[in-house]
């Protein structure tokens, strides 16, 4: 999982742990390529993302004695980064609550598509799409940005969410549906805004 | 892929299609700081949740050694029947003892 082939993963851990320098700069070379994914998709707002990379890599680091082994190195590492992301995201409590004057023209003409139209909207709008979804969802609290982004945007499964969160598979489903719930209302609410405005 | 009803999954289904950044390489410099700072023996700050984690273990185990305290030092005012009995057993003898 976002591993690449010509190191020695378990080799390099094992010089790591002995405190190794040159070890620990290949090691974050070589998984900075899944760190900054995960970063980039939950990264909250007014965040360096390269901070927050080098804040994942040094738990990694602080925490290298702690993995056993039990699951690739990878899913432990996306596991720190996403809980990382996870506390950054709690830590701002303030979330937007959006008005359609707050959305681009772009974000507007999706949105006002996918509302109104009956046919399926052009992938050229795919980009502004983007951008619209993560305007909505930085009204979630963090866990179910986190459940959204991982169920219907990057369409992993269920359980392999539940691995790389650590939470039950039920747990995830209900936070999926009660996510959504929210993110219907938003829309419809959006709408209503968009009339009144 | 029939398209689908729900306004949330057809905005999400779009979104998808949105394009990729490509796999990204670590800024230079990057690496040999992140390196740096942990062979420097910098450790990362602990999050709210760590501090609440261990802040509520503490505080666990402050109130676990408080209750085997006041147990030990009320045990007559926390088992009053026991208590009552010896009252008892000792208003019965107490006259023998005073003859």
């Amino acid at each position: 999982m976002g591993e690449q082939p010509g190191l020695d993963v378990a080799v390099c851990l094992a010089r790591v742990r002995e405190r190794d320098e040159d070890a620990a700069r290949a090691l974050v070379e070589h998984l900075y390529p899944l760190v900054i994914k995960i970063v980039r998709a939950h990264l909250p707002r007014r965040l360096d993302e390269e901070d927050l990379a080098q804040e994942i890599f040094m738990k990694v680091f602080a925490n290298a004695a702690q993995y056993r082994g039990e699951v690739p190195f990878g899913h432990w590492v996306s596991r720190v980064a996403v809980s990382t992301c996870l506390d950054r995201l709690r830590a701002q409590k303030r979330r937007p609550e959006w008005r359609w004057a707050d959305l681009s023209e772009g974000e507007a003409q999706v949105l006002d598509t996918i509302l109104h139209n009956e046919q399926a909207p052009h992938p050229s709008q795919a980009a502004d799409a983007g951008e619209l979804v993560g305007k909505l969802l930085q009204t979630l609290s963090p866990e179910d940005q986190l459940v959204i982004r991982l169920l219907d945007l990057e369409e992993r499964s269920v359980a392999d969410i539940a691995t790389q969160t650590g939470w039950s598979q039920t747990l995830v489903k209900v936070r999926a549906f009660r996510a959504r719930r929210k993110l219907r209302k938003q829309l419809e609410q959006l709408e209503k805004l968009k009339r009144h405005e | 892929m029939s398209e689908p009803k729900d306004n949330w999954q057809k905005l999400a289904r779009l979104a998808r299609q949105a394009p990729k950044p490509a796999k990204e390489a670590a800024p230079f410099g990057f690496a040999t700081r992140v390196s740096a700072r942990w062979a420097g023996g910098e450790t990362p700050a602990p999050s709210t949740w760590d501090v609440l984690e261990a802040f509520s273990l503490r505080s666990l185990a402050v109130a676990g050694v408080l209750m085997v305290a006041v147990l030990f030092t009320s045990y007559d005012v926390a088992t009053p029947g026991w208590t009552q009995q010896y009252t008892v057993a000792d208003a019965t003898f107490d006259p023998i003892f005073e003859e």
